[in-house]
C-alpha cells in the first residue's frame, strides 16, 4: 500500500523544481506539480498502487510539461493571479533580485542549448531520480544515463561559460 | 580492467556504479568493486575523474542559479481534494466536429452580415464621429466586442462615408471607450436589435467638418472599415523576461534608477513621443513579417498574452512600436515602446529648413546591471526595466507606466486596471519571439 503522504512531501520539491526548469514559471509549476499528483492518485485508486510512486509522478508530470509546451496559451489567468502575486509584506532587495535573474537566466540559456535528451537526463537527475528510473522514463539504458549525464554536464558547463565570457566582453 | 569512460566515471561520481552493476552494463562483465579496485590503481583514470568531478560540481553551480530556492509544500489534504481528471476523450471527437461545424456556420453568416467585407464589395473608407457628435444624436455605435475592446476599430459603414483619418482612428478608440462608459456600445447580441430599432444618425456637413477640420488633425490615412489595426503575430512563449527593477526605498535600488535615468536623459524625449503617438501624429504602419524582422530587433509583450497586433514607425533615428494585446482575462493592454537607434549618414537627407535633431546613444554606466547589452549583428537583450516615473491616469481612463532600459530603449504599458495590477504587468514583461499568424 503506498503512503502518497509520504511520497508527496518527499518528492513535492523536486518535482516543482524539475517542472520549473521545464516551464520557467514558478506557479505553473507548483501547478502542475499538484496535478501530477492529482493524476498519480487517480491511477493509483483506478490500476492499483505503482512499483514506483515517485517515477509514476514525475513521468505524469514530464507529460504535463510536454502538453503545456504544445499550448499556445496558458491555461492560467493572469489577472487572477496578481493579487497574490503582490504580496506587499516581502520587499525583495531589488539589486539582489536583478542578480538572481541574471544568474537564473544564464542558466536558464545554458540549459536550452542542450539537446532534448541531455537537458531531460539532466534534470531528471537533479531532482533526485535514480539511473534506474531515468533509464525507465527516458528510454535510455542505465549505463548510457551515465554517459548521457556526463555530456551534458560538460555541455552545459561550456555553454554557460561561453555565455559569461560573451557577457563579460560586451561589458 | 581496461580504463573506464566518462559515462562510468560519472555513475561513480553519482552512486550508481551498482545499478549499472545489476544491469550488466559495465564492461567485461565488471562489478562496481573491480570499478573501485581500478580507479585506485590507475593514475590516469584517477585524474580523469577529478576532471569530472569538477564538470559535475561546475554544473551543479550552474543548476542552482536556475532553481527555485525555496518551495513551500501545501497541505497533502489539497492535492486529495482536487478534482479530478475527467475522461472527455470519448466525446472529445464528436465535440470538435460539432465546433468545427458550428464555427463555419457562424463565420460564413458573420461573412455575409458584415457590410464592409469584402464579400459584399462595399469595403469603405471611413471617418469617425466625434463624440459630439454621438452625444447629439444619441444614437448607438454598434462594435463588435472584440473590437470595442479595443483592439480593433470598427464602425457600421454605412452610417459613417467620409473623409479618412488615422488622427480619427486613434480618435474612435477613446470614442468607443467613451460610448461604452455612456452604454451607447453595444454588444453582438444586441446588434440586430439595434439595427432594426435605431435609426442611422445623419451625417451633416457640419459634423463631418468637425472630424476633418480639427486643428491638429494628422495627414489622411487610409483606414478600411472593420480592418484590424496592426499585424496579427502570435507569440512564443518561453522568452526570457528581463527584470524589473521597480521604485524602492532601497538607496542602492534609487541610485541605480538615478544612474540609468540621467544617462539617457530622463523621460522627456518618450514624453514628446506619447503625446504625438496620442495624437496620431506617429507614422504607424503595419509591414509583414519579413520586414518586422529585418528592421526591429525586439519586441516587448506581456507573457500569458499570447497573441497580439503590431504596429511600426520608423522615422529618422527612432523606432516606435505599439503592440495591442488582450489577456485571458479580457484586459487590453497596450504596449508603447521608443527606441532611439544609430543614424547612418548616409541616410540623412538634410532640407535647410530645420536643424536636424541628433541622438545620441549614451554610454551605459559601468558596473551597472540595469543595462542593455548588445553588439554588431547579435541580438540584443534588456536584462531589466526600471519604472521611471509615477503611474498616471490617461484620458480615457485607463493607467500608463513608463519603463525604461539603457540605454535609449523606452516603453509605456497601457491597462484598464489597477495601479497594482498594472505594476505586476510590467513584470511580466516579455521579450518576443514572433510568429506570424
Amino acid at each position: 500500500m503506498t503512503n502518497w503522504t509520504e511520497v508527496y512531501n518527499g518528492t513535492y520539491p523536486d518535482l516543482v523544481r524539475y517542472l520549473h526548469r521545464k516551464v520557467w514559471d514558478e506557479d505553473q509549476a507548483r501547478d502542475m506539480a499538484q496535478e501530477a499528483f492529482a493524476r498519480a492518485l487517480a491511477s493509483s485508486a483506478t490500476n492499483g498502487a505503482p512499483d514506483n510512486p515517485r517515477a509514476l509522478v514525475f513521468r505524469i508530470a514530464a507529460n504535463l510539461a510536454h502538453d503545456e509546451a504544445r499550448l499556445v496559451t496558458r491555461r492560467r489567468r493572469h489577472l487572477t493571479l496578481l493579487a497574490a502575486e503582490m504580496d506587499e509584506t516581502r520587499a525583495p532587495d531589488p539589486l539582489e533580485t536583478l542578480e538572481r535573474e541574471s544568474r537564473e537566466a544564464a542558466a536558464r540559456a545554458a540549459l536550452g542549448q542542450l539537446s532534448d535528451r541531455d537537458r531531460e537526463t539532466l534534470l531528471l537527475w537533479d531532482a533526485g531520480l535514480s539511473y534506474t528510473e531515468i533509464a525507465g522514463q527516458t528510454g535510455l539504458s542505465v549505463g548510457a544515463v551515465g554517459t548521457t549525464l556526463s555530456r551534458a554536464r560538460r555541455r552545459l558547463v561550456e555553454a554557460h561559460a561561453g555565455l559569461e565570457a560573451r557577457h563579460v566582453a560586451r561589458g | 580492467m581496461s580504463h573506464v569512460d566518462d559515462g562510468i566515471l560519472h555513475a561513480y561520481l553519482d552512486g550508481a556504479l551498482d545499478a549499472l552493476a545489476d544491469a550488466g552494463e559495465l564492461p567485461d562483465g565488471a562489478t562496481a568493486a573491480d570499478v573501485l579496485a581500478h580507479l585506485r590503481a590507475c593514475a590516469d583514470c584517477r585524474s580523469r575523474l577529478e576532471a569530472e568531478r569538477a564538470v559535475r560540481e561546475a554544473a551543479g553551480v550552474v543548476l542552482g542559479d536556475a532553481s527555485l530556492s525555496h518551495i513551500d509544500v501545501p497541505p497533502f489534504a489539497a492535492i486529495e481534494s482536487r478534482p479530478r481528471p475527467r475522461r472527455w476523450v470519448p466525446l472529445s471527437w464528436a465535440a470538435s466536429i460539432l465546433l468545427a461545424m458550428g464555427a463555419g456556420w457562424w463565420g460564413s453568416e458573420m461573412w455575409r452580415a458584415q457590410p464592409g467585407s469584402f464579400a459584399t464589395g462595399q469595403f469603405e473608407s471611413l471617418a469617425l464621429p466625434s463624440p459630439d457628435r454621438l452625444e447629439s444624436t444619441g444614437a448607438p455605435v454598434i462594435v463588435p466586442e472584440s473590437q470595442a475592446m479595443g483592439g480593433d476599430v470598427g464602425v457600421d459603414a454605412g452610417e459613417l462615408r467620409g473623409a479618412d483619418t488615422r488622427g480619427g482612428a486613434m480618435r474612435a478608440d477613446r470614442t468607443v471607450i467613451d460610448a461604452r462608459r455612456d452604454g451607447q456600445v453595444m454588444a453582438p447580441a444586441s446588434q440586430a436589435a439595434a439595427v432594426t430599432s435605431a435609426a442611422p444618425p445623419e451625417v451633416t456637413p457640419a459634423s463631418q467638418a468637425a472630424v476633418t477640420s480639427a486643428g491638429d488633425a494628422p495627414p489622411p490615412v487610409a483606414m478600411t472599415a472593420g480592418a484590424p489595426i496592426g499585424v496579427p503575430l502570435s507569440f512564443a512563449s518561453g522568452a526570457i523576461a528581463p527584470g524589473v527593477l521597480s521604485t524602492s526605498d532601497s538607496q542602492a535600488a534609487a541610485a541605480a534608477r538615478q544612474r540609468v535615468l540621467d544617462a539617457d536623459g530622463g523621460n522627456a524625449s518618450f514624453d514628446v513621443v506619447i503625446e504625438r503617438e496620442q495624437a496620431g501624429r506617429v507614422p504607424f504602419t503595419t509591414p509583414d513579417s519579413a520586414g518586422l524582422r529585418a528592421h526591429i530587433d525586439q519586441i516587448f509583450v506581456i507573457s500569458d498574452a499570447p497573441d497580439g497586433r503590431i504596429e511600426v514607425a520608423r522615422e529618422i533615428g527612432q523606432t516606435t512600436v505599439r503592440v495591442r494585446q488582450t489577456l485571458t482575462t479580457g484586459v487590453d493592454v497596450e504596449l508603447l515602446s521608443w527606441k532611439l537607434v544609430a543614424v547612418e549618414l548616409s541616410a540623412l537627407v538634410v532640407t535647410g529648413q530645420r536643424a536636424a535633431r541628433t541622438f545620441t546613444q549614451a554610454r551605459p554606466e559601468e558596473n551597472n546591471r540595469v543595462s542593455e547589452t548588445q553588439s554588431k549583428g547579435e541580438e540584443r537583450s534588456v536584462s531589466a526595466w526600471i519604472v521611471s516615473g509615477p503611474v498616471r491616469t490617461l484620458a480615457d481612463g485607463r493607467r500608463e507606466v513608463v519603463l525604461h532600459a539603457a540605454p535609449s530603449l523606452w516603453l509605456a504599458i497601457r491597462a484598464d486596471v489597477s495601479e497594482r495590477e498594472l505594476q505586476v504587468l510590467a513584470s511580466r514583461l516579455t521579450r518576443a519571439d514572433m510568429t506570424q499568424r
